[in-house]
């Protein structure tokens, strides 16, 4: 017999030995080990102590502390998809179903879910759900994979999507019907032939999670492909500025909003801002021009990356930011002229329902839509790559994402959302949007009674007087 | 050959336990290392952010709705726990108010109905809410409850499914609920009722229509329902238009039919409900049942159990104040449920001014109880016990009746334990008096004391 032989041999009997007493001494072993772990954590002195990491993680919080670590790698900290904190308390709204009190709809009875967008419009957006795709920009965000995967699912069911601040472009424009193409501080994109093929505009002067901040991209990342699409010369950066030149005030953004409508024969146009709690202000002036809707993105918004303070500490919630906007027009007699869009941390059914009963006219969606098209294909990503990979233009395997099957994902999540909005209007006994008010809510804390202006729901009908604005 | 398997595999045992030790203590710091590396590579945190942004829930079931394109269909209930009943105590005492006197027995039986000409009565104050055939649970499922509730003398619920005869021959206290849909109104069903419970609705469904696909009909349920199978089954937003119309007259005739049993509204909590609870007493109720938002269910959208509706606490609450206020107390049997499981909750329900209180979810886990082992891990317990689920045959019906008496008897001796101290000698006589809020929002709600108010100093209380 060779060396080899009896070496292996050898080895093999070792490793049956080992195995052997792996199998009858695993329960001793295991208890020296957890005793030495137990007796070091409950002897080592606390400074020394791996249990301090514990007091840390509770004091300073988990992300905080692994955000502070990626501050320490140097640079901005450059947070995606916006803040994790739940500002909105959506869960402290109720919608009152009917029984007896008032009859609800039966099966059979029809529900008008036709969306109007600038109803005194030219040519007004009439969308067949009050739920569209918000502005995610092609290069900034999502892939054109993905951009394509959003148009068509949305054009499937009848919505709108929107280009967001990227460039134009043709596929998005063909996979589509109703295209709702952004206006913003940006200097692509804005020739007349692309205007005019909008089915509406909407000036962006800026996000829920980043403000009005201004957004640069390197060169460095800007690929050849979305170079040609923004017809910008080798080399630059691309750049948006915190205000938008040509209606950096009153006068110029009466001037662009009669030139937009002069060039595009009236579709509806809008102005999109972060809610700020100046904004009854930011209100009045927008307003005093002659726009078809409004946009308010809630501090809760997704945004492709962006500063964390700007997510965190910026803004106004959602849910607040829409009572006082529906409350502003309202009080103004603007609400029949101009449509309200909100969007914002909103990813239920139950959410939109509350936010059009609200006075919004209609929701748009962005993080959860961005998840959706990833949908069944995120197995070609995870566990060791974040969905962002798929979807996103700087993702490795964006070229991996179907479009097709990313349209198929989000229609059926609209389907979904919508349908289930319909079951609730009818135990509502509601048969369209319009007809839902404040009325069809009630609120669980008396700060969110103050708030949207619901009944609170704690004591008994008529008992508390709550002013209805 | 064995022989051979056996080393082999502890071969490899060894070998993977050998190696394990030896990477763990050899590499450990690199280990760390580049533990602390992955934490800090932005991957890591792009998925924990995202994963807190949406959180879990809404995440997954986007995906779901994303596969499916329908409304989705979520098991046992919400998950959002809205009030707590444990901010409320019971008020014990040593001089001030003495127990009970170990010999006196405490009555734990309640009379549903007390103004109908047949009013049931129930030995204990707990009832098992409406879980039907067919929508939600399979027969030996509905055998078991029904074996549980003879034991413990209570109150057996057919839910909206078919009636099925075979229970009603098993059960003394059958309580047969009308559907929104067209079944179950033959008068030969009806006479066999010891209360007749109209369901208007649930919390987790609201009043919604619930649609059942044709082909998911079994030939049996159909023909236990008096249709066709491929047809499909609608129980529409309200009752048949003739009864929806004159409520008051089917309540009659429903009594005239049967000789006199009580005739109960079931619905679930919303914020109009004194005007619900209003125009059912108006046509003549003999009891009024609801579950607030926390209540469970077979299977429904989201939309409804996460936003619709009343909680079951405030629920609760209001509906008392619109008993005493009305003089509806005492003449009306007030029965709630959602989201109980403990005889605490159940009590603090008596006190509130329940009559009684119903389970569901508590007696579905209570069921399975040892009998997960046969479905788990692989399969949920449910699907031993749902209509069609893949391990129905194995389910135990006897056993998962003991079971679930067990714990109805653990819970009322529980109850009756703590009525001794409170120095009453039945479960009805535990009233708002016996409890103290130690929040003083849930005080306001409940009108009861405050713990932060001096008993000293107010009068009349005890």
């Amino acid at each position: 017999m060779s060396l080899i032989w009896q070496l292996t041999v050898a080895f093999g009997i070792a490793l049956v030995f080992s195995g052997l007493l792996m199998v009858l001494l695993w329960r001793p072993l295991a208890n020296i080990f957890v005793d030495s772990i137990v007796k070091r954590l409950l002897k080592d002195p606390y400074p020394e102590n791996i249990a301090e990491m514990l007091n840390v993680f509770k004091k300073v919080g988990v992300q905080n502390v692994l955000e502070a670590d990626l501050r320490g790698n140097g640079g901005k900290l450059n947070r995606p998809f916006g803040s994790p904190l739940h500002m909105s308390p959506w869960d402290k709204l109720m919608l009152n179903p009917v029984y007896l009190s008032r009859t609800p709809l039966l099966e059979s009875a029809k529900i008008t879910t036709e969306t109007v967008i600038g109803p005194k419009a030219n040519r007004p957006l009439v969308i067949d759900m009050p739920i569209m795709i918000g502005g995610m920009s092609y290069g900034f965000g999502p892939s054109l994979q993905a951009k394509l995967a959003l148009a068509k699912g949305a054009d499937r069911v009848g919505t709108a999507t929107n280009t967001g601040v990227g460039p134009f472009l043709p596929e998005e424009r063909k996979a589509t019907k109703r295209l709702i193409i952004q206006y913003h501080r940006g200097s692509w994109g804005k020739e007349e032939t692309v205007l005019r093929q909008a089915n509406a505009i909407e000036i962006q002067l800026g996000y829920g999670a980043l403000a009005s901040a201004p957004v640069t991209i390197s060169a460095e990342y800007i690929s050849d492909e979305l170079r040609d699409y923004m017809k910008l010369p080798p080399g630059t950066d691309v750049k948006m500025g915190t205000q938008l030149e040509e209606a950096h005030d009153r006068k110029g953004l009466k001037r662009l909003v009669e030139y937009l409508k002069d060039v595009t024969d009236g579709v509806p146009i809008g102005v999109k801002i972060g809610a700020t709690h100046l904004l009854e202000k930011e209100l009045e002036i927008i307003t005093g021009t002659d726009i078809d809707f409004i946009t308010i993105d809630g501090a809760e918004a997704g945004i492709n990356y962006g500063p964390a303070i700007l997510a965190d500490d910026t803004g106004l919630p959602t849910l607040p930011a829409l009572c006082r906007a529906a409350a502003y027009l309202r009080r103004h007699g603007l609400n029949k002229r101009i449509s309200l869009i909100i969007s914002g941390g909103l990813y239920t059914p139950g959410q939109f329902l509350k936010a059009l009963a609200l006075g919004a006219d209609a929701v748009y969606i962005g993080t959860i839509a961005m998840i959706v098209i990833a949908h069944l294909q995120l197995t070609k990503v995870v566990p060791w790559e974040p969905p962002t990979e798929l979807v996103y233009e700087r993702g490795r395997f964006k070229d991996c994402l179907d479009p097709d099957k990313g349209a198929e994902s989000i229609a059926r999540f609209l389907t979904s959302c919508h349908q289930e909005m319909i079951l609730g209007m009818r135990s509502m006994g509601r048969s369209s949007y319009a007809e839902l008010s404040v009325k069809d809510l009630s609120a669980l804390s008396t700060e969110v009674a103050r708030m949207t202006g619901a009944d609170l729901a704690l004591f008994p009908l008529g008992s508390r007087e709550v002013s209805h604005d | 050959m064995i022989k051979f398997i056996l080393t082999a595999c502890l071969t490899l045992l060894g070998s993977l336990a050998l190696s394990g030790c030896i990477a763990v203590f050899s590499v450990r710091r690199r280990l760390a290392k580049a533990m602390v590396k992955f934490l800090n590579s932005k991957k890591w945190y792009e998925n924990l952010n995202l994963a807190k942004k949406i959180g879990w829930p809404d995440f997954f079931e986007a995906l779901l709705r994303a596969e499916n394109g329908e409304p989705i269909s979520r098991p046992f209930g919400s998950p959002v726990h809205r009030f707590d009943l444990h901010q409320i105590h019971f008020v014990t005492g040593y001089y001030s108010r003495k127990p009970l006197d170990d010999h006196i027995p405490v009555d734990t039986s309640v009379v549903l109905g007390p103004r109908a000409k047949r009013p049931l009565t129930l030995e204990i104050p707990i009832l098992l809410g409406a879980m039907s055939y067919g929508n939600s649970f399979s027969i030996p499922t509905k055998f078991a409850l029904a074996r549980a509730v003879n034991l413990a003398g209570t109150g057996f619920n057919s839910g909206n499914g078919p009636f099925l005869q075979e229970i009603k021959d098993r059960v003394d206290r059958y309580i047969l609920q009308l559907p929104r849909g067209f079944w179950s109104r033959h008068e030969s069903i009806l006479k066999q009722a010891q209360l007749i419970e109209i369901g208007l609705g649930h919390a987790a469904w609201a009043s919604a229509p619930i649609r059942i696909k044709g082909y998911k009909l079994t030939p049996d349920f159909a023909q236990r329902i008096g249709t066709i199978p491929g047809l499909d089954l609608l129980i529409d937003t309200h009752l048949p238009k003739a009864e929806h119309d004159d409520l008051a007259g089917f309540v009659r005739y429903l009594k005239s039919v049967t000789g006199g049993v009580p005739v109960a509204f079931k619905f679930g909590a919303t914020h109009y409900l004194e005007k619900e609870l209003e125009i059912m007493a108006e046509a003549g109720a003999d009891m009024i049942a609801f579950d607030g938002s926390e209540g469970g269910t077979h299977g429904s959208p989201p939309i409804f159990q996460d936003h619709t509706g009343l909680p079951f606490f405030p629920a609760l609450c209001r509906a008392a104040r619109f008993f005493e206020k009305n003089g509806l107390k005492g003449r009306v049997s007030l029965v709630v449920g959602g989201g109980l499981v403990n005889p605490g909750d159940f009590l603090k329900c008596l006190a509130l001014g329940a009559d009684a209180v119903f389970i569901g979810t508590a007696a579905t886990l209570l069921i399975t109880h040892t009998q997960v082992t046969k479905s788990i891990p692989w399969e949920p317990p449910t699907e031993l016990l749902f209509f069609g689920g893949k391990d129905v045959q194995k389910f135990d019906p006897n056993l998962g009746g003991d079971h679930l008496y067990h714990y109805l008897q653990s819970c009322v001796r529980e109850m009756v334990e703590l009525t001794r101290l409170l120095g009453k000698d039945s479960l009805r006589k535990v009233d708002r008096e016996d409890l103290v809020a130690l929040d003083s929002l849930y005080a306001e709600m409940a009108g009861i004391n405050c713990h932060m108010e001096n008993e000293t100093e107010r009068t009349g209380i005890f």
